[in-house]
């Protein structure tokens, strides 16, 4: 027997224990979405899948480092003609064994539920077997994550725990990086993680061979790696805290004023929050010649959010489905979707609502079935068993049963095109179906010459769901600078004609008090960070807290230099007192000058990690003690 | 060749095997061309570092009482006889001043004492030799 | 020849306490070195630095002529080591754990260990956690030697282990060392097999080493005699130790020669014949505190029942 193998046999036990715990696992969450789920619409950030795996692939990486310090039998392994990084590869390899045995479990599953309970589905083809790569390339990070913290040469459990709470954080980010217009971006996706597992596994080889001790300073190498990656875990978790804070204050000092808000009717209104005397309760009210505030500060306007671009995907151009964001349409009988790329729709028929789907199929329009412009829209359609698509002013439609098998156009009456649809809600008065019990929506499409419904076929529409239109509102209220403390707001009328601007300032005190503590919170934000965001102007980076809790809206668009300013000198202060604390802790010259940097660069974070990490226990100068000789001593 | 020792008498390991064998072999109990136990069987049956025995066997050696024959183990000579007697002498001097020494705190007469030690005498056979004897059979006194 | 072993002047603490207040000695090449001290005197810390687990905090330690801290994997190959809680893989069986150490060290001799494994009356399909307890310290040192090692170093090997099963131990390694000729440095509480089998013999107390001499070397130069006189016994040089008994005092001496004997007979005292303190007696000369006993009357009690 050679020594991997040996390595490798030594665990046997808990790899075939994890291997069958975390397939359970896997096997559970996935059926409880829907097998389907694997091949169609891969999951999101939210989704009790994701958090699965990532979970089982985090316990996984944490197993295989504890293990031996768990059984205590690291010393046994330890005292041996091998390497430590020959052992920690032993290690690695069963991980990858296990992360396999999991890659494959749920796939081979599916299929073998489908050969025994219904046909074999089309997705079930091993193409598709890309999209269930999204998953597992988060329980591979997870699992080099964990590997890499439960190794870092420490007794201290903290410091571990933050190492592996950096997994959440990236968890996190990468989805945030992620969002836009296409659901899945496999290929982006796949790159991130890959760059986090070889990141962490190197770290991970860093750390062994290196020992713990309490009384001894850190290796070089593993406190380079722990630190950084802890520092960063402790700024990133800091800054979400903070981003929530200033959220909080952003929203209590929105709710302290007047509005101006903008009703379905396009009428725009100034709208204040009075204090009821008797009841203590807020009512709005609309501001009158009673009831308006007089001096130059008008009374604020509600805030307009606007969307990061995000990227584009298909610069990456690696071949996967990619659905549009607007949810996937679900009706009673299919669930379907566009593929972004292919302009195809990926419909899943079922029987009924909430069962297996049985039927799946990918259709285009016509004949050849050509691919929809990127402008398609799957339209819900209640209680109608038919598929209908709105693509470029067209109606399209794919009938649930028989031939043919792709999408046909359908005749609109006086040759109309269709403008717009909207979802109209009727509340109790249902006209389409009045005696049965159905949704109290419907769509409503709004052509040039009239508008219609689509039941089982297309019809004009009631009076009553005309009179519920929206029209399109003859004055636009636009956020033209949506900064958190002090935004200003146009309002734009058709001809795209400014008619009136305004940028609102802290009034009341407790408009005033939230503002300065939003503001003073941002003093803590990374200083690295706040220098890179208020060096961009123009980009619409600003945003609000909640969507982008990294990038301070505050400084952002190159808004408050002094603020930028502020935060670097509070890293330098940090970076002082980082000095400070560790020379009284004896610390020596190049761990001191290593986090003065983190401190400089993330402020107080860096400041809190060093302090973390560097006890004096470790660094103190023991004193050299006199030695007195045997009582008894032999030549 | 009964070998015994006393971990924690005064005297080092390798002196009282040392001196046993010389003992035995001044007592005439081996022939010469005895083969002793190895190293490592007389390690094993006294319970000690074999390196002690291997010191042991280099002073019987260096005195002349075995020799060593490569591959074959180690054999009396038959000499060493006169080597053992300064040795067994203090012995004797030990045991004597100790009986003596008893014998005076009991409150007995050096008489008394003589006495007793002749007919300890007598129960034992003498040689010509001095330094062997045997016990007599217990039929006279 | 370079010693196999060298501590020179070995710091360590742990908080604030100086477990080693620079430990120093060495282990020539082939010999049997005994560590021995009272229960966290350091002995275990110091096995640990010197087998590269631990970093001293000032000193140095060589073990077969590498700096202890930079050991590489060859060296450790020809170290046999065997921990105080003899541990293995507790749910490996017998002979997975033999296939386990055959695989991953170099030149280990499978069945030279099958056989000693079986002389034990150990079964090789049992789980080791199945072993008790004198079974695994038998298990973990035939494993540990299964190789041809340079240097054994074992703690505590014969760690609650009943009186049979300690001389087992000893037997085992005596036939070791017969057949191989290694050095070894062991730690042990059992002192009677510390005498048989040793050949030097360091204590450990207040985190150096106050005894680093031969077996023999403390036969011959170790006495301890009674003293009765009145008052308490002249300081000379060369006590180890003073004890109070009902009447008079025994003194254990060093290196005891006619000025000694002089000096503390003066004043009409007597001094009996020297007897040999068995090692067990040195030891405890040496480090225990002399109290009266944890069961018997506080001194402020004695104090009183004398006054009265």
């Amino acid at each position: 027997m050679n020594p991997t193998h040996a390595l490798l046999s030594k665990d046997n036990l808990w790899t075939l224990a994890l291997t069958a715990i975390g397939a359970g696992a896997l096997l559970i969450a996935y059926s409880m979405r829907g097998f389907d789920s694997m091949w169609m619409f891969p999951p999101r950030h939210t989704d009790e899948l994701f958090a699965t795996s990532w979970i089982a692939g985090l316990v996984l990486g944490i197993f295989a480092g504890v293990r031996d310090e768990v059984t205590g039998t690291s010393e046994y392994l330890f005292h041996r003609p091998l390497s430590q990084a020959r052992i920690h590869a032993a290690r690695i390899v069963n991980c990858a064994i296990v992360l396999f045995a999991w890659f494959l479990v749920p796939p081979i599953a599916h299929w073998v539920i489908e050969f025994l309970f219904g046909d074999l589905a089309s997705f079930g083809m091993p193409s598709f077997v890309l999209d269930h790569w999204t998953i597992n390339a988060v329980m591979v990070s997870a699992c080099a994550v964990g590997l890499f913290a439960s190794t870092i040469p420490t007794r201290s459990i903290l410091v571990r725990v933050l190492a592996a709470g950096t997994g959440i954080l990236v968890m996190l980010s990468s989805s945030l990086l992620l969002s836009g217009d296409a659901v899945t971006a496999t290929g982006p996706w796949l790159l991130v993680h890959a760059a986090i597992t070889t990141v962490f596994l190197a770290g991970s080889f860093a750390n062994v061979g290196k020992l713990a001790d309490d009384d001894r300073p850190m290796a070089r190498l593993s406190r380079v790696a722990a630190g950084s990656i802890v520092a960063l875990t402790v700024s990133g978790s800091s800054v979400l805290g903070i981003a929530l804070l200033q959220e909080e204050h952003e929203f209590e000092r929105r709710q302290a004023h007047p509005r101006i808000v903008q009703t379905p009717a396009g009428t725009i209104h100034l709208c204040d929050q009075v204090r009821v005397p008797e009841t203590f309760e807020r009512e709005w009210l609309e501001v009158n010649e009673d009831h308006v505030r007089t001096g130059t500060k008008l009374p604020h306007a509600s805030r307009v959010g606007r969307v990061w671009p995000g990227h584009k995907y298909g610069d990456f151009g690696l071949n996967t489905p990619r659905f549009r964001l607007d949810r996937r349409r679900r009706a009673d009988n299919y669930q379907a979707a566009v593929d972004t790329d292919t302009g195809l729709v990926h419909v899943a028929w079922s029987a009924a609502r909430w069962s297996i789907p049985d039927r799946f199929e990918v259709v285009g329009r016509s004949q050849e079935n050509e691919r929809f412009s990127d402008d398609a829209r799957i339209l819900h359609t209640p209680d109608a068993p038919d598929l209908w698509i709105v693509d470029s002013g067209a109606l399209w439609r794919l009938r649930s049963h028989g031939a043919p098998r792709f999408f046909q156009p359908v005749a609109l009456p006086d040759g109309d095109r269709l403008r717009e649809h909207q979802t109209v809600h009727l509340g109790d008065r249902d006209i389409l179906h009045p005696l049965g019990f159905s949704d109290s929506s419907t769509v409503a499409l709004i052509g040039d010459k009239g508008v219609y419904v689509i039941g089982d076929e297309l019809r004009a529409a009631p009076k009553a769901i005309r009179s519920e239109l929206v029209q399109p509102p003859s004055l636009l209220l636009e956020a033209v600078d949506p900064d958190p403390i002090t935004p200003t707001i146009a309002v734009v009328d058709a001809d795209g004609e400014e008619r009136f601007r305004h940028t609102f300032e802290l009034q009341r005190f407790e408009e005033t008090a939230h503002g300065v503590l939003t503001l003073f919170w941002s003093l803590l934000r990374p200083p690295a960070v706040q220098a890179v965001t208020g060096s961009f102007g123009d980009r619409g980076l600003a945003t609000g807290f909640s969507s982008q809790p990294f990038l301070d809206p505050l400084v952002a668009d190159r808004r408050r230099a002094w603020l930028t300013f502020c935060c670097i000198a509070v890293g330098l202060l940090c970076a002082f007192g980082t000095h400070r604390m560790l020379c009284r802790r004896d610390v020596d010259a190049n761990a001191r000058r290593f986090w003065i940097a983190w401190s400089i660069v993330l402020g107080p974070a860096g400041l809190l990690s060093a302090a973390l990490f560097e006890r004096r226990r470790a660094h103190a100068d023991r004193p050299v003690l006199e030695i007195a000789p045997p009582l008894i001593r032999s030549a | 060749m009964i070998l015994r020792i006393d971990p924690q008498s005064a005297e080092p390991i390798f002196e009282q095997i040392a001196f046993q064998v010389k003992a035995t072999v001044a007592r005439g109990q081996v022939e010469a061309g005895y083969k002793l136990p190895s190293v490592r069987e007389l390690a094993r049956e006294l319970s000690i570092n074999p390196n002690t025995v291997v010191r042991a066997y280099d002073v019987l050696e260096k005195d002349g009482v075995i020799v060593r024959r490569k591959g074959a183990g180690c054999f009396t000579t038959g000499r060493g006889s006169e080597l053992a007697a300064p040795r067994k002498r203090e012995q004797l001097r030990e045991l004597l001043q100790r009986a003596a020494t008893e014998a005076f705190h009991l409150g007995f007469t050096p008489d008394d004492i003589r006495t007793a030690l002749d007919r300890a005498l007598e129960r034992l056979q003498f040689r010509g030799d001095e330094t062997r004897g045997e016990e007599k059979q217990e039929n006279n006194s | 020849m370079t010693s196999a072993i060298r501590f020179d002047r070995v710091h360590r603490y742990f908080a604030d306490h100086a477990v080693l207040r620079g430990l120093d000695f060495t282990v020539e090449p082939g010999s049997i070195f005994a560590l021995l001290g009272r229960n966290g005197a350091g002995k275990t810390t110091a096995l640990r630095i010197l087998l590269g687990f631990l970093e001293p905090h000032h000193g140095y330690c060589e073990i077969l002529g590498t700096d202890s801290r930079k050991l590489s994997p060859r060296e450790r190959g020809k170290i046999a080591y065997v921990g105080e809680d003899h541990r293995l893989y507790a749910s490996m069986r017998v002979r997975e754990a033999i296939e386990f150490e055959a695989g991953t060290r170099v030149g280990f001799r499978r069945d030279f260990v099958t056989k000693a494994i079986d002389r034990c009356a150990i079964p090789l399909g049992q789980r080791i956690f199945q072993l008790s307890r004198g079974q695994r310290a038998q298990l973990a040192l035939v494993l540990s030697v299964g190789t041809e090692p340079e240097l054994l170093i074992f703690d505590d090997p014969a760690l609650g282990l009943d009186a049979v099963m300690r001389r087992e131990l000893l037997d085992a390694l005596i036939d070791l060392l017969a057949e191989v000729g290694c050095t070894v440095l062991f730690s042990s509480h059992h002192l009677h097999d510390v005498e048989r089998i040793a050949d030097r013999v360091g204590i450990l107390h207040g985190g150096q080493l106050i005894v680093d001499a031969t077996l023999d070397d403390l036969k011959s130069r170790v006495q301890r005699r009674a003293w009765i006189g009145t008052g308490t016994p002249p300081p000379v040089a060369g006590t180890l130790c003073c004890r109070r008994r009902r009447d008079g005092y025994d003194l254990t001496l060093l290196d005891v020669d006619a000025t000694t004997e002089n000096a503390l007979t003066s004043g009409g005292a007597q001094l009996a014949p020297p007897s040999t303190p068995t090692l067990e007696e040195l030891f405890l000369d040496l480090t225990a505190d002399d109290r009266s006993g944890i069961f018997s009357a506080s001194p402020s009690d004695q104090a009183h029942e004398a006054s009265a």
